[in-house]
């Protein structure tokens, strides 16, 4: 599977971004045909020599300058319009609520559980494919957008309040997901992964999430001394251990992710090396402190323990 | 004869050429044995106490007395003035009498200098008189107990100010000599003599006491009192005295002045950003890397429990003006540091200073 993959809004995998889609199309097509008869219309007021016909002339001016466009815009703003309560609709109740929080430069998940709980994750997000889902979007910073081209619509994320959006997959798929409003230093390093499902994936997925860090092997308990000791507990959680920060993202599933650092590299053992001990130089900017003291046993044991938890 | 610029120019000519003979030749004797003349040591003299009198105005000796404290004061000196300019009221030294101009006596005439006066000669030397700067230009705050201990010295009539050192002192001192260098400041069992500005040892991590003495002798962490200490210290004698004072626990930890009188909102607002931290605001919990009861908590992180309220402070101040320095792991700490206002850090420092039980040892 490639690692980046599809972020085009003419990629389309669900039904927000359909009708998007087709948007773009009755727009790109609209717009052409009126810039051949401009253009043609030109071309003709150039070549054709002599006085051009008084009466004529006029009702072309006002005909193309004034009636036409009103027609043209009333028409697409219609057309765009009537899609709107479609998009706006929230899904139906009961359909998965999902919170994503924008934070400089990472995206904090919740999914909001039948029981009442929320479990968190982060940057990696996966839909039951046909099945609408609501989500509510907030910033613990500034202002983001959240944006995932091929499913549907892009939506700000402000501080202070919270939006929301229904995306509606259609198409099992990987997808890139985007913050799409100037955020700061690393603002084009905050992505995520939408991974579309069926059914049955998804409850896997949500029900091993949902669950407490899995167990590990001897190997990786040298890791998880050295996640504790070294104080990584103090910003990062992983559930079912001593571990119980909140500044930072929720790694208690952190092996199962496809990304590391809000989707900048894929999530292997080489890659999380470099990011925890050369944090900066894969992502300048980010809260994360490096930790170059780490020796190099410590951190092959480090690496061992986060990719355990699956 | 008239003076005409014509003339003028030729005698400069003529000057000038004599003296680049008179340099070059090197007829000019630059030895310190001859001193200098009555004349030239009265204008050095005078010159510079005119400087110093004008450039040290504003300065102000600190209003807490206990960051003037004599004790530190002493000790500082021996390392750093005694070998050029002796105890006070005493005669200098053989080798720095050799010196030209002499380093002065340090004698009660000491007194008609103005505190400020003082810690501006010692903060930034003398030009020309050996007199060097302190180590270190951001940590001036070091320099004040100097001055309290030579206007003690002076005014009590005191040659020697030397701490008092018990049976078990010297019973530690004589099974590692190299204590020496640490005892009258940190005492044999790690607990402060010298005052609040100076950090119990007392069963502190093994790593982090090894990592700050390296730091300490390469110049990495700033002081002027600890640097000149540590730099004649050998790898084995880091070594031998980090294992001794982490091993050496402590049980009378004295209470922490300042954590003692302040009120339990202040101690309750450190324990919360200690153990919690704000997410909000992105600054992690403190607990995590230095207790109390850290999980495995890595050798190279200090235990904070215990120490006074001044002196925590004081590091965080110093992380975030960036003047602290410290081993590798000392930079972990610059970004939490960024984001505390001047209110958390004394709850911080308050809530550390109240834990009077040390935190338990970490693993090895």
């Amino acid at each position: 599977m490639n690692f980046v993959p599809s972020q085009s809004a003419l990629d389309h995998a669900g039904v927000g971004a359909e009708s998007i889609a087709g948007l773009f199309w009755v727009m790109l097509i609209g717009g052409c045909l009126i810039w051949l008869i401009v253009v043609g219309l030109a071309v003709y007021a150039i070549v054709v020599p002599g006085q051009h016909d008084q009466k004529r002339t006029r009702m072309l001016v006002i005909g193309g300058g004034a009636v036409f466009p009103t027609i043209v815009l009333t028409a697409l703003l219609t057309y765009g319009l009537a899609m709107l309560p479609d998009l706006q609709r929230p899904a139906p109740e009961g359909s998965q609520v999902i919170e994503v929080a924008g934070v400089r430069w990472w995206w904090r998940i919740h999914y909001r559980m039948p029981d009442g709980n929320r479990v968190e994750t982060a940057n990696e997000i996966h839909l039951p494919v046909n099945e609408p889902v609501e989500f509510k979007l907030k910033s613990e910073d500034v202002i983001h957008a959240f944006w995932v081209p091929s499913l549907g619509g892009k939506v700000d994320m402000m501080p202070g309040r919270e939006n929301r959006l229904k995306l509606h997959p259609t198409r099992v798929g990987v997808y890139r997901g985007v913050c799409a409003e100037y955020c700061g230093e690393a603002h084009t390093q905050m992505a995520f992964d939408v991974i579309v499902e069926s059914r049955e994936d998804y409850d896997e997925w949500l029900r091993q999430q949902a669950s407490l860090a899995v167990a590990i092997s001897d190997e990786a308990e040298a890791g998880r001394k050295i996640f504790a000791g070294s104080g990584c507990g103090a910003c990062h959680s992983i559930r079912g251990t001593s571990a119980d920060g909140v500044v930072g993202p929720d790694l208690t599933h952190f092996g199962s992710r496809r990304s590391i650092g809000a989707s900048v590299l894929p999530n292997n053992a080489d890659n999380l090396t470099r990011w925890i001990a050369e944090t900066h130089r894969v992502k300048s900017g980010v809260e994360m402190p490096a930790f170059e003291t780490l020796a190099e046993d410590e951190l092959r044991a480090l690496v061992r323990y986060l990719g355990e938890l699956k | 004869m008239l003076l005409t610029w014509k003339r003028a120019l030729i005698a400069c000519c003529v000057f000038g050429m004599l003296g680049t003979v008179v340099l070059v030749s090197g007829v000019v004797p630059v030895k310190a044995s001859s001193g200098h003349w009555q004349i030239t040591r009265w204008f050095l003299n005078f010159a510079s106490d005119r400087s110093v009198s004008f450039h040290s105005r504003g300065t102000q000796p600190p209003e807490d007395s206990g960051l003037m404290d004599a004790r530190l004061g002493a000790e500082i000196y021996k390392t750093n003035c005694r070998f050029c300019h002796g105890l006070p009221g005493q005669e200098q030294p053989p080798v720095a009498k050799g010196m030209t101009p002499t380093p002065p006596r340090l004698d009660r005439s000491l007194l008609e200098k103005e505190p400020r006066e003082l810690h501006y000669i010692i903060q930034h030397g003398i030009k020309f008189a050996g007199m060097p700067a302190w180590p270190v230009p951001t940590r001036s705050d070091e320099i004040w107990p100097v001055v309290a201990y030579l206007r003690q010295a002076l005014e009590e009539n005191r040659e020697a100010f030397d701490a008092e050192r018990s049976e078990n002192d010297l019973a530690a001192l004589a099974k590692l000599p190299v204590l020496q260098a640490c005892v009258d400041c940190h005492g044999v069992d790690g607990v402060s003599r010298a005052g609040k500005q100076v950090p119990h040892l007392t069963g502190q991590a093994e790593g982090y006491l090894r990592l700050s003495l390296l730091a300490f002798r390469s110049s990495e962490r700033n002081s002027g009192v600890m640097m000149p200490v540590c730099h004649a210290l050998t790898d084995q004698e880091i070594d031998a005295l980090s294992k001794h004072y982490h091993e050496t626990v402590s049980t009378n930890l004295p209470a922490s002045l300042e954590a003692e009188v302040a009120d339990h909102a202040t101690i309750e607002r450190g324990r919360e950003l200690a153990m919690n931290g704000d997410r909000g605001r992105k600054i992690p919990s403190c607990q995590k890397c230095h207790g109390p009861d850290a999980e495995n908590r890595r050798d190279e992180y200090p235990n904070l429990a215990g120490q006074s309220k001044w002196y925590l402070q004081r590091q965080l101040e110093l992380f975030q003006k960036r003047v602290r320095g410290g081993a590798q792991t000392a930079r972990l700490m610059h970004p939490i540091a960024d984001k505390l206002s001047e209110q958390e850090r004394s709850d911080l420092a308050t809530f550390y200073a109240s834990l009077q039980t040390p935190d338990e040892r970490p693993e090895k």
